[in-house]
């Protein structure tokens, strides 16, 4: 079986990057003055790790960069260096530059070996400079001694007698080098039964004193032509110092087995690409569905034989839970995945700021999907930077008002229930809401005499391009970031709140589900249409009475504890109904957003279920996605954020919103163009200009095609047959809000949503009367992806072999857009069929347009 | 390598070479024979080319045989395996005296 190569450098780009985390958290925690001596191993084993990984991926001038790095690090355990600033400053640069390096390799480009060697170069300079002092102090005191030898141990790999490999050769090179003592030790030996022995395995391991003056790097260059350099651990046997000899043996690390390489350790742990178990995990998800179609199948059933059913669904249920349990656990990584540069980040902002900060974090291992994380970093960063950037205060101005110069930054995550909870608090300046205030007034977005709960203002901080900071540094103060972080938590299916006091601090609260993959819902009724909401946005649920409404000229509020809030009808959203008169009797469900909890006004609220969210091939305003529920039909998952933003807006405003936003340019600004007014001037055979072609040419003029060819009121087209999946009778589609006339609306295909365009209304052509129809189950690639596409045709007429040099040009009295749509026509048998260009039906008329 | 059933003890014959070929060679048939029920004997007068693969076949057999509570013990050894047994740090276990190493070796 072929190795694929990708796969492993992916895997080779995510251990380094979690090495160099590792080496990192160690850097920036180590006493410089006096350095753990486990601190310096961790940075060794992960040092030496990259090194054997760059190794096999054949990145030699970076696995001998490792190797020099080792060695230094060696000379720093074994107290020939003592480490300074400059030495942790070094490592941090070799860390940064790895990871410029790795970002290169995982976009295809080749290894940076001009960084690789600037690298090299600056620690051959440190090697040096140290070299000489060490030289000047010896000369200088004379009392320390060289080294005088190593103890090694060397734990082989278990092939080395089937390579051909024998110790032997070795240690009589060593022998003659230095005073030599070997002792073999025999125990996996010993435990061997008969049966098992096999002769060309090696089960022994030696430890070995090496008395004189011999160098490390010589032992090793000796060893490693039988031994694996990470199977070979060497300590230095002390020198010793008349003057200080308890201070070096204090410094004096003991050196710690390095870890094998991957390639020969035992799999204790597996590696599996998340490709794999999101399949898996999909396949729960349908489960889900099929669990639900069932319920919804069971209720028809006479209840008297349905007990028995129901009994053996709630069994399929509890199952069907546990196996999503599992596989969840199996996506989830600690969330330190994400945060492990942060204290770095923190010391560097910090130093550059001259700030003071003491970073805290509190639990790092609480857990989370890992499709999550990825996207989680950036956000919370900006957050991290914002804190110490905006919040905390100089020292000076900290001593000034009484607090402790050192600013407190804490960053903390906890699980609580299916959500996890992350606070980014700081002790800092706070934020001022009248400040927020005025400049939400300057900038157009609040009335002067409106008053607002601090909890809305600060949601003025989460718009695009709002800032409350005078002035504008390296990390932050252009109002850029706050609306993507928002944007980002939102996108994850959380949400985020400011909670914030003058002169004391502010926390930044984020809420996130577990995994996107299957979230718990609320389901609820608008008309006849499910909605869907997360449970994780839902603060309440409840009918309205009289007794929890405000009614104040004119305009009703829930009261929501002791707050009176708005009352945002879904109804006005989706169905552009004017707000109901009487709303008692009606549901509402208090949803939390970042400028505090609205209230979502619909006529029922259904059940309580588990829910695969699927992609929709547009994106539908206030939704954030689909899914199939247990009778089939598709129920739309809201985005609360958005739906309040879209909800507090007035009625007027709300229709005004819903034409702006899906409407095609190309039928309202040019007015409707019918597809039929397109018609060859000419039979396009007797066209065609007899020209000079290459044999290249001949060849792909002759290529041919099968194209599915359908009728559009009275005129022909044709389709490519290899963007054609199938061909079904029209379904009736679920509405979708805020759509273009041309999108009928979604249906489901066996457990896929996907959306119908009516081919008639896309190119200008009046409606079909009789709404019935044909659909052809296209697939039509955007973004990279292909995507299942519903176009909705009168009638299929046959399928045609068109070669490509039957294929007419468009006439050039076609509308400029349309034509995108084109590919040409053709004559034949008296037909004429246009071809249509089906590829850019889901592209966006402005893209065409730049294209043109 | 050989096997003679003695009366009382399992004589074991090293040949000359008792080296990675002759220790896969004979390992099926030596194993077969060695029930470890009487004491064991070394004759290792001749063994002038050894390697680590037959020390190590040495030691298995000895740790089985302590395993098993059977004692053994050499009559006779050639210079040639105490000195590797020595260079390899085997020497102690496989209870052969310790020599001044020369830099032959396999």
């Amino acid at each position: 079986m072929p190795v694929d190569y990708n796969q492993l450098l992916d895997t080779y780009i995510e251990e380094t990057l979690e090495n160099l985390a590792d080496i990192d958290d160690a850097l920036l925690s180590m006493d410089i003055d006096a350095p753990d001596p486990e601190q310096i191993n961790k940075i060794f084993r992960s040092v030496h790790t990259i090194k054997g990984n760059s190794a096999i991926f054949k990145f030699q001038s970076m696995s001998t960069l490792m190797h020099g790095i080792e060695t230094f690090l060696d000379k720093i355990r074994s107290s020939m260096l003592s480490l300074k600033k400059t030495h942790v400053d070094y490592l941090l640069k070799v860390s940064d530059s790895t990871r410029k390096i790795l970002d290169d390799l995982k976009k295809k480009k080749p290894l940076d070996e001009t960084l690789v060697s600037q690298l090299s170069d600056a620690l051959q300079d440190i090697l040096k400079r140290e070299s000489s002092i060490r030289e000047v102090s010896q000369k200088e005191t004379n009392k320390s001694t060289p080294a005088q030898g190593f103890k090694i141990t060397i734990h082989p790999q278990k092939d080395i007698f089937k390579r051909n490999l024998d110790p032997l050769g070795a240690f009589a090179m060593l022998h003659e080098e230095a005073s030599f003592k070997a002792t073999v030790m025999i125990d996996p030996l010993s435990e061997l039964d008969m049966k098992d022995y096999d002769p060309l395995a090696c089960y022994l391991s030696w430890e070995i004193e090496l008395q004189g003056e011999i160098s490390k790097e010589h032992i090793l260059e000796i060893l490693t032509w039988v031994f694996e350099e990470h199977d070979i651990v060497l300590s230095p046997i002390p020198t010793i110092d008349i003057k200080t000899p308890i201070e070096i043996q204090k410094k004096s690390v003991p050196a710690v087995p390095s870890p094998p390489l991957p390639t020969t350790a035992s799999p204790t742990t597996l590696r599996i690409s998340t490709d794999k178990i999101d399949s898996v995990m999909n396949a729960v998800g349908e489960l889900f569905i099929i669990e639900s179609m069932f319920k919804q199948t069971i209720k028809k059933f006479d209840p008297k034989t349905s007990s028995q059913l129901d009994e053996t669904l709630d069994l399929l249920e509890k199952n069907t839970r546990y196996l999503q349990d599992s596989i969840m656990r199996i996506r989830m990584v600690p969330i330190s995945f994400a945060i492990n540069r942060f204290p770095r980040m923190v010391f560097e902002i910090a130093s550059k700021t001259e700030k003071l900060v003491d970073f805290v974090i509190q639990g790092e291992q609480t857990e989370i999907d890992k499709t999550m994380i990825e996207k989680l970093t950036d956000p919370l960063l900006h957050l991290i930077r914002n804190a110490i950037d905006h919040g905390i205060e100089a020292p000076k101005v900290r001593e000034k008002e009484g607090k402790n110069k050192t600013g407190s930054l804490q960053f903390i995550s906890k699980q609580e229930g299916d959500n996890i909870l992350i606070e980014i608090k700081d002790d800092g300046a706070g934020i001022d809401p009248e400040k927020i205030r005025s400049i939400a007034i300057s900038k157009g977005l609040l009335a002067e005499d409106i008053k607002l709960s601090e909890t809305k203002l600060y949601g003025f901080i989460f718009k695009p391009g709002f800032s409350t900071s005078e002035k504008v540094t390296e990390y932050s103060g252009r109002g850029v970031g706050l609306d993507v972080v928002e944007k980002n938590i939102r996108a994850l299916g959380g949400a985020i709140q400011i909670e914030s006091k003058i002169g004391v601090g502010t926390t930044f609260r984020i809420k996130l589900p577990l995994t996107l993959a299957i979230m718990d819902c609320q389901l609820l009724r608008v008309k006849k249409q499910t909605y869907i909401i997360p449970l994780l946005s839902i603060l309440e649920m409840a009918q309205i009475t009289a007794k929890n409404t405000i009614d104040e000229n004119g305009k009703k509020y829930y009261k929501y504890h002791d707050q009176k809030i708005n009352l945002i009808y879904l109804s006005s959203i989706f169905n552009r109904e004017a707000p109901p008169m009487d709303i008692i009797n009606l549901f509402v469900v208090v949803v939390q957003t970042t400028g505090g909890a609205s209230a979502l006004v619909c006529d029922e609220l259904l059940v309580q279920q588990p829910i695969v969210i699927k992609n929709l091939a547009w994106k539908v305003p206030g939704t954030v996605g689909g899914t199939i529920m247990g009778d089939g039909s598709i129920g739309l998952i809201l985005d609360v954020q958005e739906i309040v933003e879209i909800g507090s807006k007035t009625y007027d405003e709300q229709q005004f919103q819903s034409e702006g936003i899906f409407s095609r340019r190309l039928f309202q600004n040019e007015g409707s163009y019918p597809i039929e007014s397109i018609q060859p001037i000419q039979p396009i055979q007797n066209k065609r200009e007899a020209t000079e072609t290459t044999e290249k040419d001949e060849t792909e003029a002759t290529t041919e095609n099968e194209y599915l060819c359908f009728s559009l009121s009275r005129s022909e087209y044709a389709i490519n047959m290899i963007w054609v999946q199938e061909v079904i009778f029209s379904k009736n589609p679920t509405i979708l809000p805020f759509s273009p006339p041309y999108l009928l609306g979604i249906i489901n295909l066996r457990g896929n949503i996907i959306p119908l365009v009516d081919l008639r209304i896309f190119f200008g052509i009046e409606p079909c009367p009789t709404k019935k129809g044909i659909t052809i189950i296209a697939n039509i690639e955007k973004e990279g992806i292909i995507r299942v596409v519903g176009l909705v045709v009168d009638a299929i007429i046959d399928t045609q072999i068109i070669k490509k040099l039957d294929i007419g040009p468009i006439p050039k009295s076609g509308h400029l857009i349309l034509r995108h749509y084109i590919q040409g026509l053709v004559y034949i048998n008296q037909r004429i069929i246009t071809l249509l260009q089906i590829q850019n039906i889901l592209k966006d008329p402005s893209e065409l347009t730049e294209a043109t | 390598m050989n096997i003679e059933q003695k009366k009382d003890y399992l004589l074991l014959l090293c040949e000359n070479q008792l080296d990675t070929n002759s220790v896969v060679e004979f390992k099926k048939t030596l194993l077969e024979k060695l029930d470890f029920a009487k004491p064991i004997h070394f004759e290792a007068s001749t063994v002038t080319k050894i390697d680590t693969v037959g020390i190590q076949f040495l030691l298995f057999i000895c740790s089985q045989a302590e395993k098993k509570k059977i004692t053994w013990h050499w009559e006779n050894v050639s210079p040639t395996l105490t000195n590797i047994a020595t260079l390899l740090g085997a020497h102690r276990l496989l209870k052969l005296p310790e020599t001044k190493l020369s830099s032959e070796s396999s």
